[in-house]
């Protein structure tokens, strides 16, 4: 749960682009890309065995079997309860990427909106906007979290919103300081005088200049999102109980961290591998950019 | 100056001002009854009514939430519902933990990410540079409670080693709390180093290709003392700026990991009190954290321009877009120069 | 993948996020749809046999041999934070068992749900069941050193009943019926009329007797109890130290006691592991063995009833053949074995073992697990294989989401699809249980005082908490009629028809009687349990 660092890290990107990027630029973006997509590859490769080769059910318990570490058939280990824990990691691989994929959804858009309208008309409308992200920022975004899943209940769309709403403010500076940038240049002006709509203008002209810019947002929200999903999972107010989540395993292998380190391991690699994935590409997308 | 300080005050009051509004009205959409939620299942309606009357309940929220704000502003922020006591004094039980812990985790930062800056920046692009860069990004993609349990198994510290002290009301000295604290401290400061480490190593790396930087060298200056004394002080800014920026992240951070160790403070009140709807104590822990984020990021604007008068002119309408712009502007300056 | 996903929905329904394995489930890998099948035979034995007499659940469970040894501080935890220590306050379940040892009323709960003479020496009804008179016993001191007599008697139950308060509520509504409280005359003794007779009183005077005119009970509690109040500090604990002047023969083994207040079973287990608490009262068996070395673990049979409430003012369970078919789709023993691990006892109806002969041990032995009478049933009621419930659930109470998660897989069974829906407790409180804005909800229902009319008068049209909204004139008006009855055998007969029409009309699917497991300490012995939610500390010790 971490908006803000979002755009910041775009600035030090910026910089760092600025020093570092002299020497290649291409290939510098190339290799994040990369770097980005075969750690993605990990898990989703995992994925596409796990959806051919099904040893257990995900739920299937088996008391005999409690707290195997990694072997040849269970390949993660097994639980408290026998269960095998790669079955189970992979099978809560879907709703974690379901639910980061719909709050950058719902994000994106809601930061789109605000942020275009703080941009493009500035002003009181701009200050307001600005006062409401200020409000939303100064609450760690866990408070808020819990305080809507409280009021929303904790079903897979509920959190899936709640994230969504707490995304927007984010999304809104991104899109925001992009609008500004070009609200005052000069073909936006003399597309004013010509009569275009601000509708018109934003949706045909402004957003296709920030268009790149909002993909490497994405990129990095989609990570901020696992991580602040994984993050209400742990603390028992994620995804229902009845769907299997890598913040929910974390919390369960946290009373049996001695026992089994395997338990609370894997599911945790996985969330960095993917978090760190997504992370790189929306670097890699960024130096593209330039 | 001062008509600078109004516009800020006027700003950051009503930005609080909406905090307690989106709480509120979060609040008024909750379905439960606090009076109900003490009372159990059992009691009877008269029961839940007398509780309800005790606890002033019978007044509609609009009205408590006017009650409340009133309260605030001459210190008061009033009594908690589920415990009956009032509600600063409960915070002044459980803030210290959260607080302590989120300030240890700043201080943390500060004394990982300047040597890493450092050592990073010297050779920008070089194998030590890529690999702090590695690192840093490594341990921003780990969830803090992540980070937490690999820690502890690492050191091979349990929740009860940390927390279970804590709470079993055992009288601790200063010492023992910073031992205990050290690894929950640690988990969050390491997922949080990143931002500051970049700021730090861009504005170094920027800083060296500067003319005076060039002088300096010219003139026979030791790189240390270059490093250290000149352009150092001149990196301050955007690494005050990341740590303003990180310190919201920092708080919410000690929240999740005194779950993870089981400490009792903030986050365990607010967990209480959001379930047992207890409005008073919910704005108030709200409210805390807010004010604490919106002053620090005032600080963070007033020390960055106590350290560089370049940056009183640049001013816009938002809080956090200003604190890139100057960085941003100073360089752009530079570079034309 | 498609086909994988949705296998895996479908199954991990059953039992994901369990927080207690299935370890009874029988051993081995079995599968679960096979237990499903195989445990059907094994219901009516199962309940029969555990149900058992009553009298055998009494104890005070020796934990090892050793001799009471005077001294020592036992931790114990709990899990909610107090909501007020005024007797006539508190409300909560949590706060009950602590304040137990500070108060004590004119009769005491004994193990075996039976009462005893405690602040009174004898009592005797009046042949209309309308005067009750209390020899008030002598020698009691309440922890401030005063002397408690009658009139401490009169003016406590007055408070309770509201007959001193400005608008008559009762604080403690069982009290109600209280029509006027006086001192005898020339006696050490009080007489209590009530303005309409009824049977269960005597349970209601448990109420504790408080020092006339000591308003300050809820800050520094005083009562009558083995252990004065010594501290509370919010979210840390509750400590208590031994009274010297107890009127028994002897005063508490223990110096002093700490309720510790957890915020989490984990963190229990965590305190537990290291040591910390010596009495811990809600574990769950999944965890026993991480700390068996260190603690003995006692089970006692809580007065509990856990149900799958079915909400009879809303379509499709205002049709009784629907309720029935729930009743015939749902595996009891399955849930009794994967959720409490076999340490409870099947219910049939709204009352627990524990209520001593009012409990209908022969109720309804005809319905069975039987998931084609139930399809058969439902198609007869209209329904084929189209019907979609919802169950909500309270999220902070994980039996019961797992209940609700094995109910909907055994529906899945039935051709019933339900979907579960997990709120907040405040929520649930709201919504369902005063709102019953609901189809059906997993709850267990707890009882403040051990006697038959607060377990079942919930199930008569009008009461104000019958939130499943069951509606049947018979059992109204045999309700009623109970209420005066002075015929003790008539009384039990009655109880006993009324769980007879719960089940016939099927309230509501009754679950199970969880049994409540207690970790102490190997070190610690004289540890009592009840079949109310107390913990009474003045037989433990050191050995």
């Amino acid at each position: 749960m971490r908006h803000p660092r979002r755009q910041s890290l775009q600035v030090a990107q910026q910089k760092r682009i600025r020093y570092t990027a002299k020497k290649d630029p291409r290939r510098m973006a190339k290799r994040s890309l990369v770097t980005g997509l075969i750690l993605l590859a990990v898990p989703i490769l995992l994925f596409v065995v796990a959806t051919f080769f099904v040893p257990f059910e995900p739920t299937a318990m088996n008391p005999s079997d409690r707290f195997l570490a990694p072997n040849s058939i269970n390949w993660f280990g097994t639980d408290n309860y026998g269960r095998d824990i790669f079955v189970r990691t992979m099978a809560g691989l879907p709703l974690t990427v379901l639910i980061a994929g719909g709050t950058v959804l719902i994000g994106g858009l809601g930061g789109l909106f605000l942020g275009g309208l703080a941009g493009y008309y500035g002003r009181r409308v701009d200050y307001f906007i600005s006062r409401f992200n200020d409000a939303l920022l100064s609450i760690p975004a866990i408070l808020t979290g819990m305080l809507f899943v409280a009021v929303f209940g904790n079903g897979i769309w509920q959190v899936t919103i709640a994230l969504g709403l707490m995304f927007i403010p984010s999304f809104a500076r991104v899109v925001r300081s992009g609008f500004q940038e070009h609200r005052h240049r000069d073909y936006v002006k003399r597309l004013r005088l010509l009569g275009s709509s601000g509708w018109r203008i934003m949706t045909l002209h402004l957003f296709p200049q920030i268009r790149s810019r909002l993909l490497s947002a994405i990129a990095i929200g989609f990570a901020n999102a696992i991580l602040a999903e994984s993050s209400l999972s742990f603390l028992g107010l994620g995804v229902p109980p009845s769907s299997i989540s890598w913040g929910r395993m974390l919390k369960d292998a946290q009373g049996f961290l001695f026992q089994a380190p395997w338990y609370a391991l894997f599911p945790g690699v996985l969330i960095v591998l993917l978090v760190l994935g997504a992370f790189f590409i929306g670097n890699g997308l960024k130096r593209i950019e330039r | 100056m001062a008509a600078y300080l109004l516009r800020k005050l006027r700003d950051t009051i009503f930005t609080l001002l909406l905090v307690s509004v989106i709480v509120f009205i979060i609040f008024a959409l909750i379905p439960g009854n606090p009076a109900r939620i003490i009372a159990g299942v059992n009691a009877t309606p008269e029961k839940v009514a007398f509780i309800e009357a005790e606890l002033g309940l019978d007044q509609p929220l609009p009205i408590r939430f006017i009650n409340y704000l009133g309260g605030l502003l001459t210190g008061n922020p009033g009594q908690s519902l589920r415990f009956n006591v009032p509600v600063t004094d409960l915070i002044v039980d459980a803030a210290p933990i959260t607080l302590g812990l989120a300030f240890y985790a700043f201080f943390m930062v500060i004394l990982l990410a300047i040597p890493l800056g450092l050592i990073a920046s010297r050779r920008p692009g070089g194998v030590v540079d890529t690999v702090i860069h590695v690192v840093t990004e490594t341990t921003l993609a780990i969830p803090p409670f992540f980070m937490a349990i690999v820690l502890m198994l690492l050191f091979r510290v349990t929740q009860a080693d940390v927390g279970g002290s804590l709470s079993s009301g055992e009288i601790l000295t200063f010492g023992d709390h910073l031992k205990m604290l050290t690894l929950p401290a640690l988990a969050i400061a390491l997922s949080r180093l990143a931002m500051v480490v970049e700021f730090l190593r861009d504005a170094l790396v920027e800083e060296s290709h500067t003319d005076y930087v060039r002088t300096a060298k010219g003139k026979g200056a030791s790189r240390m003392r270059i490093r250290m004394v000149h352009v150092l002080r001149n990196c301050l800014v955007p690494t005050i700026t990341a740590l303003g920026l990180i310190l919201a992240e920092i708080i919410g951070g000690s929240i999740i990991i005194e779950q993870v160790f089981l400490l009792p403070g903030l986050g365990r009140l607010l967990f209480t009190a959001v379930e047992a709807r207890d409005f008073p104590l919910v704005q108030t822990i709200i409210m805390l954290i807010a004010v604490l984020v919106v002053l620090v990021n005032f600080v963070v604007d007033l020390l960055n321009q106590f350290i560089d008068p370049r940056l009183r002119v640049v001013q816009s309408h938002s809080r956090r877009h200003r604190k890139y712009q100057p960085t941003v502007a100073a360089a752009k300056k530079k570079g034309n120069s | 993948m498609k086909a994988f996903f949705r296998k895996m929905t479908g199954t991990v329904a059953l039992v994901i996020a369990l927080a207690i394995p299935l370890t009874a489930c029988g051993g081995g890998n079995k599968d679960t749809a096979e237990t499903t099948a195989k445990t059907e035979e094994t219901v009516t034995d199962d309940t029969t046999e555990t149900a058992g007499d009553p009298s055998t659940e009494e104890t005070t469970v020796e934990t090892a041999t050793g001799e009471p040894k005077m001294g020592g501080e036992v931790v114990l935890a709990v899990a909610q934070e107090p909501d007020s220590l005024d007797p006539y306050l508190a409300a909560a379940a949590g706060t009950k068992e602590i304040i137990y040892n500070f108060y004590e009323g004119l009769v005491k709960l004994m193990p075996d749900s039976t009462f005893e003479d405690c602040l009174s020496t004898s009592h005797e009804v009046s042949e209309d069941g309308l005067e009750y008179i209390f020899q008030i016993r002598e020698g009691v001191k309440f922890h401030n050193g005063e002397e408690m007599g009658p009139a401490d008697v009169v003016y406590s139950l007055r408070r309770g009943a509201g007959l001193d308060s400005a608008d008559g509520t009762p604080l403690i509504g069982e009290l109600g019926i209280i029509d006027t409280i006086e001192e005898v005359e020339g006696e050490n003794a009080v007489k209590i009329t009530l303005s309409e007779p009824d049977a269960d009183f005597i349970t209601y005077l448990t109420a504790a007797i408080i020092p006339e005119g000591y308003e300050d009970q809820a800050k520094q509690p005083i009562g009558t109890g083995p252990f004065v109040f010594d501290s509370y500090e919010t979210q840390q604990h509750v400590k208590m130290v031994r009274f010297d002047d107890y009127w028994r023969e002897r005063p508490a083994y223990l110096d002093s006691v700490i309720f510790r207040i957890v915020p989490s079973a984990d963190s229990a287990m965590v305190d537990l592991q290291a040591g910390k608490i010596d009495i811990f009262p809600y574990l769950t068996m999944d965890k026993a063995d991480l700390v068996a070395d260190k603690y003995d673990f006692i089970e006692s049979d809580s007065n509990m009833v856990q149900l799958w409430a079915l909400n009879s003012d809303r379509a499709p369970f205002d049709d009784v053949r629907v309720r029935q078919a729930m009743d015939m789709a749902v595996d009891k023993q399955m849930l009794l074995d994967g959720i409490t691990f076999g340490q409870g006892t099947i219910l049939e109806s709204g009352m627990a073992p524990s209520m001593g002969e009012f409990y209908n041990k022969t109720v309804n032995e005809t319905r069975k697990y039987d998931p084609e009478q139930a399809r058969a049933l439902l198609a007869d009621a209209g329904y084929n294989d189209d019907l979609t419930i919802t169950i909500t659930v309270p999220g902070n109470y994980v039996i019961h989401v797992q209940t609700a998660e094995m109910i909907a897989a055994m529906l899945a069974e039935v051709g019933v699809t339900a979907d579960i829906q997990s709120v907040d407790w405040g929520t649930w409180l709201n919504n369902v249980y005063e709102g019953r804005d609901y189809d059906s909800t997993v709850i267990a229902l707890t009882f403040d005082y051990c006697a038959p009319s607060t377990v079942l008068g919930r199930y008569s049209s009008t009461a104000s908490n019958n939130f499943v909204n069951f509606n049947s004139a018979e059992y109204d008006s045999i309700y009623a009629e109970t209420q005066t009855e002075q015929d003790h055998a008539k009384r039990v007969a009655d109880y006993q028809r009324l769980q007879d029409i719960l089940s016939e009309e099927a309230a509501s699917v009754f679950l199970q009687n969880p049994g409540v497991q207690t970790a102490v300490s190997k070190e610690l012995g004289g540890y009592t349990t009840y079949p109310m939610y107390v913990q009474d500390m003045y037989n433990v010790y050191f050995k």
